[in-house]
């Protein structure tokens, strides 16, 4: 199954558990029934089965289906939920401290999911396009042997060249970008100001032939970096955009408990 | 091609393991034993070992919690802060309730049985009462409309039976989905507070439409047809619109004071809904108000309420019969106000009813227990003058109190603010003997002797003071009775002598110089004459004839209500009969009582704000074949005719439809039906939360 027929699929499915929803939902309301409750236990319902993909994350032993399933129900069941909360709440801001907070709680978990989302789609095809595949632990160790190799060359063209132009621009440039991990708004976005390669190249013009070839070797290490730095910016937000979404949804199910208490103990007036 | 991470894997390195929840913290050289559970490194104390991704977000949903937990926890614990609890601030209506329990019956029970009250069923019925506390809403509040079951059943009985429409599919889901048996809803069924979603009171057309016998999609497209409306009972005031505006208002003698417009004799109430009659005075006086006051009256001007009934004094005395004194030329009968003094009197009602149908002025044929009836009721009469005599307006308003069980206020407005100086001259002028005589014969009978307060001194003055000198009478502790009883008796006998050759020379007749209405002694009687539209004395005797009903009243009431009674105000103010049976005098037009609730309502000031687009008779036009009058024939408010045609549903569709004014149900319709009145406020709605 095609990603495109696996989406239109999953849209489909959505749109229909959607459909009858609004439809009971409506009958309901007509017929004078509380349409708040049976919008409120759908929902809790729903919120429950979102919040099992984090148990089935954490109890990985558990024969309970494919992981990759789970995340297909986790997506789409957000939506479906999503818009039961927005009929829930009659699309209006709620009112009152208490539920402002838990409106918020439970717009900003279905926000950051949907944002996550889109973040494992495009940045996840963003480090296909890398040529290589980088365990994101691995990252610091990487960037030591790269800056070991850069300062070795630095050093060797140094000593060769009689000239202290790439020792200048190791000291002005270089070293803080070897230093860590280095541009990561512009990995993410792929926006930016300018590289170190760029800056190399407007150095060479003052290089002599042998600076020329050590720069030659400097730049396939700065590319190195450079694909490193963007493994760790696209990484680093795949990994934790969750760091936001996951305790917002605890917080979402820790605030429904006394929600639901207080709708029926004061729901009668 | 994507070149694999060879340089290290999670295979070679305890260190990169996925499910491990420290990582090396050694940038320069990751051992492959990697850090412990606890994130200490077993190989170099200055390693310091890092959380992984999924380490640090279970930390962050661990501390989440734990936050989240600590503020419900402090919340629920401070009284102060149970109002960061509340879903929103309450409506306008509500505004001014304070504490939460006045609503909610949970509120004041300790937190922990709050989950304990969320599980009760009875928690709507008992919030629901709490609203009631306030919202009085008659006797089955909670049924639909407040209708009683039989009500109820009876309207579903009478409904258009129509299958649904237009309706949408969840509009059939819905009716098929109503539970038949679910008879009564609590107020959140419609009434959300807390300023949830809509207002208050926002109810859907379909909500509306399908509880219904009668399914319809929309006002302008299919709504039930008008039955009626807006005439459901005739006028109260009987006014024939159609001969007024044909025939009155273009009669020469009266265009000049004829209205030019509607609005000169109707405006609107205080809510705007309902036209109401401006008034008498504004809008009938300049016509009506001298045919009332009896100007230009041919026969008597006044009410006989007192008349000394005519008596074949010849038969009487062929059969020894005595009577004493009696006027020889009387020849009226006993009015309905004597007849129901009478009755009061013991024997009386047998005799009454003995004398029935027998004319009192040709006793010729009457047998002697008739003849001896006759005089009994002689006698009684003669005790009524008497009492009236001694006692003035007090003996007429001891009387009314002791066959009628009214108050006070009541019985003042009954004997019309009586003169004793009027019974005086009454009484002198045809009983002269009338104190000697109730010392020697049965006068004063024991209903007198029992019935009046009165010393034997003060009655052996007053009969001296009648048969020698008056100017003497008064004695120091003396009451106004005595008072009024003495004041002109001094001067009496001369100035009744210029009086009368005063009045000789200006020829006006009692009954004249009472123009201004009251009492009045007209030869034989005392009559009333009304001082205008609204006179109290003829209100309180309708009014008070009217609801009690029995067959001296209604005697009464016949009479008062006589098309040619003076007064005639039964001409314009109609009487329905009530269900208990008995009359109830129409004195007002339409009243709306702003706590009574009907089904339709309808606001004629909302629709005056549209300028040159809509008059009255836009809606109200003459039905000039109705048979008005004759809707006023019996005293049932249900058979009529009305002046006007019923206004047709397509009327107001012409503006009530999807493109222009809005055709919702609540527009026009109320949904709870009856008095709704506001119930005193509860103490809890002021004090502290």
């Amino acid at each position: 199954m095609t990603l495109k027929i696996r989406l239109f699929f999953n849209l489909l499915l959505t749109a229909f558990a959607i459909g009858v929803f609004a439809s009971l939902y409506s009958s309901l309301d007509i017929s004078l029934n509380n349409t708040s409750e049976f919008s409120g236990w759908v929902l809790f319902a729903s919120t429950f089965f979102l919040f099992l993909y984090q148990l089935k994350k954490r109890f990985t032993f558990l024969p309970l289906g494919k992981s990759s399933t789970w995340l297909q129900s986790h997506l789409y069941g957000g939506l479906f939920s999503s818009y039961v909360f927005f009929e829930h709440i009659h699309w209006q801001v709620p009112q009152g401290l208490f539920e402002i907070s838990l409106g918020i709680t439970f717009f900003m978990t279905a926000l950051t999911g949907i944002f996550g989302i889109s973040l494992s789609r495009r940045l996840s095809y963003k480090l296909s396009q890398l040529d290589d595949e980088i365990i994101f632990e691995t990252i610091p160790e990487r960037l030591t042997v790269l800056r070991e190799q850069e300062e070795s060359v630095i050093v060797n063209a140094t000593e060769e060249a009689s000239s202290n132009t790439l020792a200048q621009f190791h000291v002005n440039q270089l070293s803080d970008f070897f230093d860590g991990p280095k541009y990561f708004w512009r990995h993410l976005t792929n926006t930016g100001k300018t590289t170190p390669l760029d800056a190399l190249k407007e150095q060479e013009r003052y290089m002599n032939e042998t600076e020329l070839k050590h720069a030659k070797k400097l730049r396939k290490i700065i590319l190195q970096k450079e694909k490193v730095d963007a493994h760790h910016a696209l990484q680093l937000t795949l990994k934790n955009w969750l760091l936001i979404h996951v305790p917002l949804a605890y917080t979402t199910i820790l605030l429904l408990l006394p929600h639901i208490t207080i709708v029926y103990a004061f729901g009668g007036a | 091609m994507v070149k694999k991470d060879h340089i290290l894997t999670f295979k070679k390195s305890h260190n990169h393991k996925p499910t491990s929840k420290w990582q090396c913290g050694n940038a320069n050289k990751s051992c492959l034993q990697g850090p412990d559970n606890r994130g200490n490194c077993p190989s170099s104390s200055k390693c310091q070992p890092r959380r992984r991704a999924r380490t640090k977000i279970a930390s962050a949903a661990l501390w989440t919690t734990l936050f989240t937990l600590g503020a419900i926890l402090i919340v629920f614990s401070n009284q102060h802060w149970l109002s960061l609890l509340s879903p929103g601030p309450l409506s306008s209506s509500h505004a001014h309730i304070e504490n939460c329990a006045t609503c909610h019956s949970a509120f004041n029970d300790e937190k922990i049985d709050w989950f304990a009250a969320a599980t009760h069923a009875s928690i709507e019925e008992n919030d629901t009462k709490l609203c009631l506390k306030c919202h009085a809403l008659g006797n089955t509040p909670t049924n639909p409309h407040n209708l009683a079951n039989k009500q109820l059943l009876a309207i579903s009985a009478n409904a258009q039976l129509s299958e649904l429409t237009n309706g949408s599919i969840n509009q059939r889901f819905a009716k098929a989905n109503l539970d038949s048996t679910q008879n009564e809803h609590s107020c959140n069924t419609c009434h959300n507070e807390h300023n949830r979603f809509e207002n208050l009171t926002s109810t859907t057309d379909q909500q509306c439409v399908v509880c219904h016998k009668a399914q319809f999609t929309s006002f302008s497209t299919d709504h039930p047809e008008f039955k009626q409306y807006p005439f459901n009972r005739r006028t109260r005031i009987q006014f024939d619109h159609t001969s007024h505006i044909s025939k009155h208002f273009t009669d020469k003698d009266y265009s000049d004071l004829a209205p030019t417009g509607c609005q000169q004799c109707h405006l609107p109430d205080s809510k705007g809904e309902n036209m109401i009659v401006r008034g008498f005075d504004k809008s009938c006086a300049s016509c009506h108000l001298d045919e009332i006051v009896g100007t230009n009256r041919a026969t008597e001007k006044g009410l006989t309420i007192f008349t000394i009934p005519g008596l074949d004094l010849e038969t009487l005395a062929d059969n020894n019969i005595t009577i004493g004194e009696w006027p020889e030329d009387a020849e009226d009968e006993v009015t309905p106000f004597m007849a129901l003094w009478l009755k009061q009197m013991p024997g009386m009602t047998l005799t009454l009813k003995e004398l029935k149908g027998i004319d009192l002025l040709d006793l010729s044929e009457a047998s002697q227990k008739e003849l001896l009836h006759v005089q009994a009721l002689a006698t009684s009469v003669k005790s009524i003058i008497y009492d009236l005599r001694m006692h003035g307006a007090d003996g007429f308003i001891k009387h009314i109190k002791a066959s009628t069980n009214i108050n006070s206020t009541d019985t003042m407005h009954l004997v019309g603010m009586l003169p004793p100086s009027l019974i005086k001259q009454w009484q002198r002028q045809w009983f002269p003997s009338m104190m000697k005589e109730s010392t020697t014969t049965n006068v004063t009978s024991s209903y007198l002797d029992t019935s009046q307060n009165i010393s034997k001194e003060k009655r052996a003055l007053i009969e001296d003071n009648d048969s020698i000198d008056l100017t003497s009478a008064a004695t120091d502790d003396d009451s106004w009775f005595d008072n009024i009883l003495t004041d002109s008796e001094s001067e009496d006998e001369s100035i009744d002598e210029i009086d009368s050759e005063h009045e000789a020379e200006v020829e006006w007749s009692s009954e004249d110089k009472a123009m201004a209405g009251g009492w009045y002694q007209d030869e034989f009687t005392l009559r009333y004459r009304p001082s205008g539209h609204h006179d109290q004395f003829l209100k309180s005797w309708m009014s008070l004839s009217s609801s009690i009903g029995n067959s001296e009243m209604n005697d009464l009431l016949t009479a008062l209500r006589d098309e040619n009674s003076p007064g005639v105000c039964s001409k314009c103010h109609s009487a329905d009969i009530s269900k208990q049976g008995s009359l109830v005098v129409n004195w007002q037009g339409n009243q709306r009582d702003m706590n009574q609730h009907d089904f339709t309502q309808f606001s004629h000031l909302a629709h005056f704000s549209l300028p040159n687009k809509l008059s009255c008779t836009s809606c109200h036009q003459l039905n000039t074949e109705a048979e008005y009058e004759k809707g006023f024939n019996d005293n049932k408010s249900s058979t009529f005719s009305s002046n006007f045609n019923n206004i047709k549903q397509e009327k107001c569709s012409s503006c009530h439809n999807e493109d222009q004014a809005n055709e919702q149900c609540l527009t026009c319709h109320n949904y709870h039906i009856g008095n709704q009145s506001f119930m005193a406020m509860p103490d809890e709605l002021t004090k502290e939360k």
